[in-house]
């Protein structure tokens, strides 16, 4: 159909559209007078009144900027005490064991060679993120020992989950499996020390 | 015979058609920390959108109106307005989650760009609504959505015995695990009970005009049958998770986690089998949210609509839900996690909830307006029993939702 005959065939279908008798059972009709009780707020009756909506208006939005600059600044710069880097730790020990079970399963043909590598691309991208808020952080005096392993062991997480994120053969998964599990231990030793 | 196929094709449209994301991600969640003892929160809920969806039905049936129609008569202009705008905002949060999921699935099954599939989901569905009748899109997603047996096959299969009983019963947890429980009740109870549901099953209701004899007939069945049977299904995930995650702390954090759930009993068909179960019942609920966003819309500002109806012949309905699509789609286009989405758009549908279930459960006690179908002792004191979980539902969920940091 040309573009001219495409809009006659719409404009005719928005015409036959108004002539659809209207089944339900509505009580009150399609007016503007339904929208206007709708929007007819009895604030502000006149125009100092619209001045100062507008104000306190402008004023929440510039509040609540300040207060998600702070907050964001706050969370960059944030020093990591013991119950974040628990978070973290207990996070990164998920996706390990996560991405072992995995690791088994494509071992045993019991998931495709597309889902483990898409799903380790996945998980090493999570790992990433997850060792990576703790590199780009102070961290407390007493558990910056910890913080380095976590770091350390959550790279090394990663990129046993990158080797086996693209082809790979039985014995390539298996040993990227054997070094999940030791990151795993190391990231769990790391966490009963906090 | 033919009695006996309707009610068997009925039975897996039921079971396909009623898991969505966040079904998904929170009985996974959920059977990972806790195991089987949030099963209890489940019939709970799925109780509680029998009684939503009976009611709601029963008036479409008797009096033709959707859950739209209803709050622009019963409430006050301004209260009928927030209702529509913060439904709609729920809606087109769901409708997103819902996309992202079924890219994060297609890429498991094809390996293709995330942002591609999202682009191909999005027009995959504008086609299949354009051209595909409203009993043909039920019935598509409903039948493909059957994969999700496998949850329940592999929950049999390692059956953990009478542990799974005790989960019907609730159980005593303290500290702050019990507040982390307390979460996870109230995202199975909103997950379970998404309002959406009921939008388009009153509205599917009046698609198919149905006549006030078929409030107790029809409408009970398909309540009863399509969300009762859908619990099998949740069910099932919930005890698989309870299964193969705990005993590793395994969290499962992506999509594909609660499918590899299967493939410890089931093998690399049982995974295939549950992603494509998974990717209709997603689409479904996809199509679902977007309808749903659309109804309330038109029947708000009196729009002609309809399914039944050629899409240029109801111009202002089919704008609708293509821009439901089109903005969820953006949503998780810009890099929003699915995943994370889910947990924000059923939280945020649980708050909103008592303002569209309020009026369906007037509505369903009036005589004037419901005549001999009005609700008897037992629909009202449901009705009223979960008005109550409903609020206390909503009350609980932001707070929850901060203090537990999305339930971790």
């Amino acid at each position: 159909m040309s573009p001219p005959g495409l809009i006659f065939y719409f404009k005719r279908a928005l015409e036959s559209s108004r002539r659809i008798p209207y089944s339900r059972q509505y009580d009150r009709p399609i007016t503007g007078e339904f929208m206007k009780q709708v929007l007819n707020w009895p604030y502000p009756k006149n125009p100092e009144q619209l001045v100062k909506v507008v104000m306190i208006g402008v004023m929440s939005v510039l509040i609540a900027m300040i207060v998600t600059v702070i907050r964001y600044n706050d969370y960059k710069e944030q020093t990591l005490q013991k119950s974040q880097l628990s978070a973290a730790a207990a996070a990164l020990s998920s996706y390990a064991s996560e991405s072992a079970m995995t690791l088994s399963f494509a071992n045993d043909h019991k998931v495709t060679q597309n889902f483990r590598e898409t799903y380790a691309s996945q998980i090493a991208d999570q790992v990433g993120n997850t060792y990576g808020y703790i590199a780009t952080r102070e961290v407390a005096r007493p558990y910056q020992r910890q913080a380095n392993q976590l770091v350390k062991y959550g790279s090394s997480l990663e990129k046993a989950l990158k080797s086996v994120a693209q082809p790979s053969n039985r014995h390539q998964i298996h040993q990227a499996r054997q070094r999940i599990l030791h990151a795993q231990a190391s990231i769990q030793k790391a966490a009963d020390k906090l | 015979m033919k009695k006996l196929m309707t009610l068997a094709v009925g039975i897996i449209a039921a079971l396909g058609g009623f898991v969505d994301i966040g079904d998904l991600v929170f009985n996974a969640q959920a059977g990972a920390k806790f195991g089987y003892s949030l099963l209890w929160a489940l019939v709970l809920g799925t109780i509680g959108i029998i009684v939503y969806a009976e009611m709601s039905g029963r008036i479409a049936a008797v009096a033709k109106k959707a859950v739209f129609d209803l709050i622009r008569d019963e409430f006050p202009p301004r209260l009928g307005f927030f209702t529509l705008v913060a439904s709609t905002f729920s809606n087109v949060l769901t409708c997103a989650a819902e996309i992202g999921g079924v890219a994060l699935i297609l890429i498991l099954l094809s390996a293709y760009s995330y942002y591609l599939l999202i682009v191909v989901a999005l027009l995959a569905l504008v086609v299949i609504i354009w051209f595909l009748p409203f009993g043909a899109i039920e019935k598509l997603f409903g039948y493909l959505g059957v994969g999700l047996v496998v949850f329940v096959v592999a929950a049999i299969k390692t059956w953990p015995g009478a542990a799974v009983v005790h989960g019907l019963v609730p159980t005593g947890l303290s500290g702050s695990d019990l507040v982390t429980y307390c979460y996870f009740i109230v995202g199975i109870i909103a997950a379970t009970m998404v309002p959406y549901e009921v939008y388009f099953y009153s509205s599917g209701g009046i698609e198919e005009g149905w006549k006030p004899e078929e409030a107790k007939s029809t409408n009970r069945m398909n309540s009863l049958m399509g969300f009762g049977l859908g619990i099998i299904v949740a069910g099932g995930i919930m005890v698989t998770a309870g299964n193969v995650f705990l005993p590793q702390a395994i969290n499962p954090n992506f999509v594909g986690t609660t499918a590899m759930s299967v493939g410890g009993s089931l093998g690399a068909a049982g995974v295939v089998i549950a992603l494509i179960g998974m990717l209709f019942a997603i689409g479904g609920a996809t199509v679902e949210t977007a309808f749903a966003g659309a109804y309330n819309l038109s029947q708000y500002a009196r729009w002609n609509w309809g399914k039944h109806l050629a899409p240029l012949k109801v111009p202002r309905f089919t704008v609708a839900w293509i821009i439901i699509l089109i903005i969820a789609a953006g949503t998780v286009f810009i890099g929003i996690d699915p995943v994370a989405l889910t947990e924000y758009a059923v939280i945020f549908s649980v708050v909103v909830m008592p303002l569209t279930y309020y009026p369906i459960l007037r509505a369903a006690r009036n005589e004037k307006l419901m005549g001999k179908y009005k609700n008897g002792k037992l629909a009202d004191v449901m009705g009223w029993g979960f008005m109550f979980v409903v609020t206390a539902v909503a009350l609980a969920a932001v707070p929850l939702l901060f203090i537990t940091s999305r339930g971790q």
